[in-house]
């Protein structure tokens, strides 16, 4: 089959070279490019609920009005698993999909159980469907950890860049590049057009777009060329329509066509009709109760409440309001300085699964970074100042004299409270013992986990970070003068 | 213990002393030092200068010394060993001065040094603490070689340039992952900074070779006894000169230090080759009792020096 060279396409793909490179550079790169993140709709609706700000707002707002003008360029070229799939999808043999009715019984259902359950505050299906926090597992887990294996022994990478996932999590970012490559294989953009949550908030906006493909129904002899190319299964070629609200406008159709009877333009027909009709009503509302139902479920699959608290990242408030309000990307994982962010398995019980925990023997949260705060795309934490985290307290060290080596061996140590940056660890004499022992001031303590990852006794260390339920600030370390008179005018004292 | 008693220890740590600098001399063994020669010369053992910026209390140490090129021959490499340990400002004094080890890097190549390689092994971030130390840079612009990397978990780094030495004297360590640019090197100058220390009472030159080994040797350290193994990795590769930045020193919360209150300007700049007796010298400058500072008997005990500063020839300078 000829395809011509279109311009409309080469501009989108174009456009979507440019985010796509932005938004990897936001995940790899740190701070610098998080406002590219900005661009992505799915995270940015969260914040709006989470943390209010106007940029967000002008960013959603954008996106909307774009949808409005353009219909779902957003899934082409925003949207990074939407330009993973078109990646993937290039080594499709062409011409090998059909228009696929069914997918619109699916989309609302889902969308309507994905996000009722977000509103009761379980998190956990929209971590495993939308599309930004999809990308960023698939980043986190599969592409560092290929990149990793396959450059690690080149030196080609500065450092290494693999975040050591726990096992589930390496799995779950297998399966979700797989089964998406397995989806692509099999019906294009299928994932775009029944699980996304974001696919079908935007096809509320695009069905009736200004600019939309159109077939011209007096050039069209119904060769089907278009809607075997359609990746999103949204031409029906028979009768001669282009449906608009599943039109992710890649526009690859405008060239395939050996009429010329595909354009995008705005067409003096109206839009499609809307198929509201009784049974998709009935299915829809019968999916806001099922939404509700999982909502509720995590109640159920909740960590039991008698635990110790998980750490959870400075700047996530409560437990309650960071588990229901995280999508678990783990944009902030990549961004930990100290290494010592995780996405957690069953910490936060099952309904908190690949949310961000801090584990202290992994790492130890860097007292003069706050880039997990500041890179969170859906407000689950608020962006704090380096003053404010510094004194924010997201855990308290507990000492256990019974594993300690300067209690227990009575050999000098003191790694803690070397490591402690606030100054809440100090080794004191006691009596009865040779050397100093640790002493914790819990009025100080910040729970960064210095001193537990340092700690040389493991596996269980003799100073363990216990997170907070509720994360709240400490009185900064009032500046008292030196006891140690130092006698620099004496001249010489040796 | 009177007069008599008193006298005796004294003479006998000061033959002791005296005995273990010959054994550490013939031990290193390093014709090319010039180092070894200085009492032999009449050159004093230790210098400490007070009274001036850092750098030209160096100037003068060093000067005092018999200048730096007693120390580097021509086409020598140098390895400097600051204290680049935390991602503190220069100001909170918990990392050597900048400023000093720019002087310390030029004065190698002026006398003719082929290279100067700068490292440490921090406990922060690395690259954070390489950056806000001012060390790096400060080096760099000096014409230094810096490396830096994740001594814990860039398995990289650690590959590329820490290796297992043994540790001859050791009784507790046999052998330690040491850094590439200690293993290979002519002269190796240790630039430590005087702090208090919550493990190890007070951090100085012996100390300050601990940055040395890979992050892993160094909770191995805390968990086989601390003092002991700072004596025992001191002695796998003896500085040919230790120069102790006494300037602004961490009196209290060390050695990573809260705030400001922490430090004290000290003023005085100590040099030297013998570690423990500088370590001595320093303590007494902090006002911490010898006794407290338990690896200065191991230092003894491995022939590392002296703690009877009274035996040696201290040049004692007021800028």
């Amino acid at each position: 089959m000829k395809s011509r060279r279109n311009n409309w396409r080469s501009a989108r793909i174009f456009l979507a070279v440019i985010a796509f490179t932005l938004l990897l550079a936001s995940l790899f790169m740190g701070r610098r490019f998080r406002w590219a993140f900005l661009t992505q709709v799915g995270s940015d609706i969260p914040a709006l609920l989470g943390n209010f700000s106007i940029g967000v707002l002008v960013a959603v707002i954008g996106v909307l009005l774009m949808t409005l003008v353009f219909g779902r360029l957003y899934c082409s070229v925003l949207c990074p698993l939407g330009v993973f799939q078109d990646i993937l999808g290039h080594f499709h043999r062409k011409g090998a999909f059909r228009n696929t009715p069914w997918k619109r019984k699916i989309r609302g259902p889902v969308f309507c159980v994905v996000l009722v359950a977000a509103l009761f505050g379980m998190m956990l299906p929209l971590t495993l469907l939308m599309p930004s926090a999809n990308f960023v597992i698939i980043c986190n887990t599969v592409i560092r950890g290929t990149v990793q294996w396959l450059f690690g022994a080149t030196g080609l990478l500065p450092e290494p860049i693999t975040l050591r996932p726990m096992p589930a999590v390496q799995v779950t970012g297998w399966v979700m590049t797989l089964g998406l490559l397995a989806l692509n294989q099999w019906r294009g953009r299928v994932f775009c057009n029944t699980l996304c949550p974001v696919g079908a908030l935007l096809s509320l906006f695009a069905r009736k777009s200004y600019y939309r493909v159109s077939i011209d129904q007096s050039k069209c002899v119904h060769c089907g060329a278009c809607e075997h190319l359609c990746k999103a299964g949204c031409i029906d070629a028979q009768a001669g329509i282009v449906r608009n609200d599943e039109c992710v406008k890649c526009l690859n159709c405008l060239s395939v066509c050996p009429k010329g009877a595909l354009t995008l333009g705005h067409p003096a027909k109206a839009a499609q009709p809307l198929d509201a009709n009784r049974r998709a009503f009935l299915a829809n509302g019968g999916a806001v109760v099922a939404g509700a139902a999982v909502g509720l479920t995590h109640k159920v699959v909740a960590r039991p409440e008698a635990e110790i608290p998980p750490i959870m990242p400075p700047g996530a408030g409560t437990l309650e309001r960071f588990t229901s309000r995280c999508v678990g990307c783990g944009i902030c994982i990549g961004a930990c300085r100290g290494k010592v962010l995780k996405a957690s398995v069953t910490e936060y019980g099952l309904r908190g699964f690949m949310q961000p925990v801090l584990d202290p023997y992994r790492g130890a949260c860097d007292f003069n970074c706050h880039a997990c705060s500041k890179v969170c795309p859906c407000g689950a934490l608020t962006p704090l100042s380096k003053t404010v985290k510094q004194t924010t307290r997201i855990g308290l060290a507990h000492w256990d004299p019974s594993l300690c080596v300067a209690f227990v061996d009575e050999e000098a140590c003191g790694a803690c409270a070397e490591h402690c940056p606030v100054g809440a660890l100090t080794m004191e004499e006691v009596p009865g013992q040779e050397v100093r022992v640790p002493q914790v001031n819990p009025s100080l303590c910040i729970g960064c986990g210095a001193c537990q990852n340092i700690c040389p006794v493991r596996p269980q260390a003799a100073i363990v970070v216990h997170g907070v339920e509720t994360q709240c600030r400490v009185e900064p370390p009032k500046a008292e003068e030196s006891n140690i008179k130092l006698r620099a005018e004496e001249e010489f004292p040796f | 213990m009177d007069r008599r008693d008193f006298l005796k220890t004294g003479a006998a740590l000061a033959l002791l002393g005296a005995a273990s600098k010959v054994i550490g001399q013939v031990q290193v063994d390093k014709a090319e030092t010039a180092a070894t020669n200085l009492s032999a010369e009449g050159m004093p053992d230790i210098v400490a200068v007070r009274g001036g910026s850092p750098v030209d209390m160096f100037d003068r140490a060093i000067a005092e010394l018999g200048g730096m090129d007693k120390f580097v021959k021509k086409g020598q490499v140098v390895t400097v060993k600051p204290n680049i340990a935390w991602d503190q400002p220069p100001k909170m004094a918990a990392n050597t001065n900048p400023d000093l080890i720019a002087r310390i890097v030029k004065a190698c190549f002026e006398a003719g040094a082929s290279k100067v390689q700068v490292f440490d092994t921090p406990c922060n971030s690395w690259k954070q603490t390489y950056k806000n130390s001012g060390i790096a840079e400060a080096a760099e612009k000096a014409g230094a070689t810096v490396v830096g990397g994740d001594a814990a978990k860039d398995e990289q780094y650690i590959r590329e340039y820490y290796a297992e030495v043994p540790v001859p004297k050791g009784r507790l360590l046999q052998k330690v992952m040491q850094h590439k640019f200690i293993r290979e090197c002519d002269v190796l100058i240790n630039v430590p900074i005087l702090k208090v220390h919550g493990g190890a009472t007070m951090t100085c030159c012996m100390k300050n070779l601990m940055g040395t080994v890979s992050k892993e040797y160094h909770q191995l350290f805390h968990r086989l006894g601390l003092t002991r193994c700072i004596a025992e990795n001191a002695s796998v590769r003896p500085p040919d000169l230790n120069i102790v930045d006494a300037y602004r020193v961490m009196t209290k919360r060390g050695p990573r230090g809260v705030d400001e209150t922490d430090v004290k300007e000290l003023g005085y700049l100590l040099a030297g080759r013998d570690m423990v007796a500088l370590d001595t010298a320093s303590a007494k400058l902090m006002q911490l009792p010898i006794r407290s500072i338990k690896y200065l008997e191991e230092g003894i005990d491995l022939g590392l020096g002296t703690t009877s500063l009274e035996a040696l020839n201290i040049k004692r300078v007021t800028l």
